[in-house]
């Protein structure tokens, strides 16, 4: 009886050591942000879920459909007066130091769906002057993208109080390979964008 | 943007633009009555009845003292003229 006593506690102490060893090794990965549940004993990480979206070219558009990508996304609509001009400012600076980086999407998805139909965001498309490859312009069913919003941490929602008729937030979100939120920054804030290249480029160094 | 900078096509550079180094009586019109929708970029530039004569003025003497080498500042009454000759669209 004794002995299986002190048996169980070394096989609990062991287990507690190769826990923490484990844990040191994981420190240099980024954080998987959101509620972590545990399933059958599979750790469960906040997923983004794959909604159906259109993209500026009416093509549908499909997270799980992009291949090998991790995504930098935002939530906007084209006739924002406030925001959404210094984050897509500072959008374009992600899309130019990524460019050409296959491993890279930028996702612009606009909450104005009776005005930002596909034509408009084609247009907003070209006058921004990016390379649709590497950027694209999203709209999807009204609800299912207010759900999107939040399912990315981001707030929108409709104030006809607000300047343009929308409250939304000007966060970037990351997102790794398996839709997971690895980080985020404030697109309003080119300081916090700059520190974000650091954390994209941490994550395509774990990714790939 | 602060720096005056613009966004590509959307929202066109005031650093580079003709018309802040045009007469100044163009730069108050446009403001005033603002653009109709351009062909290409699908934008339009609503018109602006907020600012009385006294801002427009201020405003654009502080446009011109940033963006122009060197630029005379421009008085109310004068301003006060200039929208008077605006061409009615």
């Amino acid at each position: 009886m004794m002995m299986k006593r002190i048996n169980d506690y070394c096989v609990l102490i062991c287990a507690c050591c190769l826990l923490m060893a484990s844990c040191k090794s994981e420190d240099n990965r980024l954080p998987y942000l959101g509620n972590t549940d545990v399933v059958n004993g599979d750790t469960v990480f906040h997923t983004v879920p794959d909604i159906r979206l259109i993209d500026q070219d009416s093509s549908v558009f499909r997270l799980s459909e992009q291949g090998d990508k991790i995504f930098l996304a935002d939530f906007f609509f084209t006739s924002c007066p406030s925001i959404c001009p210094k984050v897509a400012k500072q959008m374009l600076r992600l899309h130019d130091r990524y460019k050409d980086d296959q491993r890279v999407l930028l996702l612009s998805h606009t909450i104005d769906q009776r005005h930002d139909s596909v034509s408009v965001l084609n247009r907003y498309a070209k006058n921004l002057g990016v390379d649709t490859d590497q950027w694209k312009f999203l709209t999807g069913e009204k609800d299912s993208i207010f759900h999107l919003a939040d399912e990315y941490f981001v707030s929108a929602f409709v104030d006809p109080s607000a300047p343009g008729g929308f409250d939304h937030s000007g966060r970037i979100i990351l997102l790794d390979k398996d839709r997971h939120v690895r980080g985020f920054a404030e697109g309003t804030d080119p300081e916090s964008v700059t520190a974000f290249f650091q954390i994209v480029d941490r994550l395509l160094n774990e990714e790939y | 943007m602060e720096d005056g900078s613009g966004l590509s096509a959307l929202i066109p550079s005031l650093q580079k633009s003709s018309i802040i180094r045009g007469h100044p009586s163009k730069l108050v019109c446009l403001i005033r009555l603002g653009l109709p929708k351009n062909l290409s970029t699908g934008q339009e530039m609503p018109a602006n009845t907020v600012l009385n004569e006294v801002e427009l003025t201020n405003l654009i003497n502080y446009l011109r003292y940033i963006h122009l080498e060197k630029s005379e500042v421009v008085k109310v009454a004068e301003i006060h003229q200039w929208l008077a000759d605006c061409p009615a669209n």
